[in-house]
């Protein structure tokens, strides 16, 4: 089952998200550029009010 | 766990714009959960506030700014928002994407903490001008004096940079405000000279 990430700004009706695959490179590229110290998806969504990584799981069938 | 200093989506694309990082704190708009007022001198606004509604109120955000109201009284609020300034290496702090200055104590605080990061810009709109009017803030600090407040008679309009909110770009256009809708910092002294700061209500 592969695994993909959709981040969004919530507080943004009109942005569109943003999907990646590698989790540790988008949250190593948001941590060096925000001075954040997030490691997972839950750390990610707990600590940044406007926006949320969801996770999204590709079912094969 | 909530951050003392965050991006919201406006901020996010105003630093790209800039080039600068730009980032804010905010607390409870009007009152907290237990009713303490955190807007002293909210006066017609509180009846259409942009933060008691929206994105400010989801059930993750409101117990963050909560959180941060919580900060904000504590002994080492000063030490620990110099230390996130400096952690997140922000250029520009927005004071109060929601919430305002609840008290002379308060102020002191962001003084503090204004002064002790001389190369850090800050910036605030503010209804709480009788809280201001006796102050000389630093050089890197700038106060917009928000129309809307229950003391907007001792605004100066000849002198002080103020926000004034209307229905239509094309309204804001004809009184001669600077439109601050599209980049937040056009608010401020450093990227408008008019202290005539228009925004249009959403």
């Amino acid at each position: 089952m592969k695994v993909f990430y959709f981040v969004v700004e919530t507080d943004d009706p009109r942005d569109e998200g943003f999907a990646f695959k590698d989790l540790d490179y988008y949250l190593n590229d948001f941590n060096n550029d925000m001075g954040t110290e997030y490691r997972n998806v839950d750390d990610f969504n707990d600590g940044e009010e406007y926006r949320q990584i969801y996770t999204i799981k590709e079912i094969n069938e | 766990m909530p951050q003392l200093l965050t991006q919201n989506s406006k901020l996010r694309k105003t630093s790209k714009a800039i080039g600068l990082k730009v980032m804010n704190f905010g607390i409870p708009a009007f009152e907290d959960s237990e009713g303490r007022r955190t807007c002293p001198f909210a006066g017609s606004c509180a009846d259409f506030c942009y933060a008691q509604k929206g994105a400010y109120v989801w059930s993750n955000v409101k117990p963050a700014f909560k959180w941060r109201y919580d900060q904000t009284k504590s002994a080492t609020f000063v030490d620990d928002m110099v230390s996130e300034i400096v952690r997140k290496k922000a250029d520009m702090i927005r004071v109060h994407d929601s919430g305002d200055y609840y008290s002379n104590e308060y102020i002191d605080k962001w003084m503090a903490i204004a002064k002790a990061l001389p190369h850090v810009r800050f910036y605030s709109y503010t209804k709480s001008v009788p809280l201001f009017l006796s102050r000389v803030w630093p050089d890197n600090f700038d106060i917009i004096f928000s129309e809307g407040g229950t003391k907007d008679d001792l605004i100066d309009y000849t002198k002080h940079r103020h926000c004034r909110i209307f229905d239509s770009y094309e309204a804001m256009a004809q009184a001669d405000y600077v439109n601050a809708m599209d980049s937040d910092v056009m608010a401020t002294k450093w990227y408008n000279d008019s202290p005539n700061v228009g925004l249009v209500f959403h």
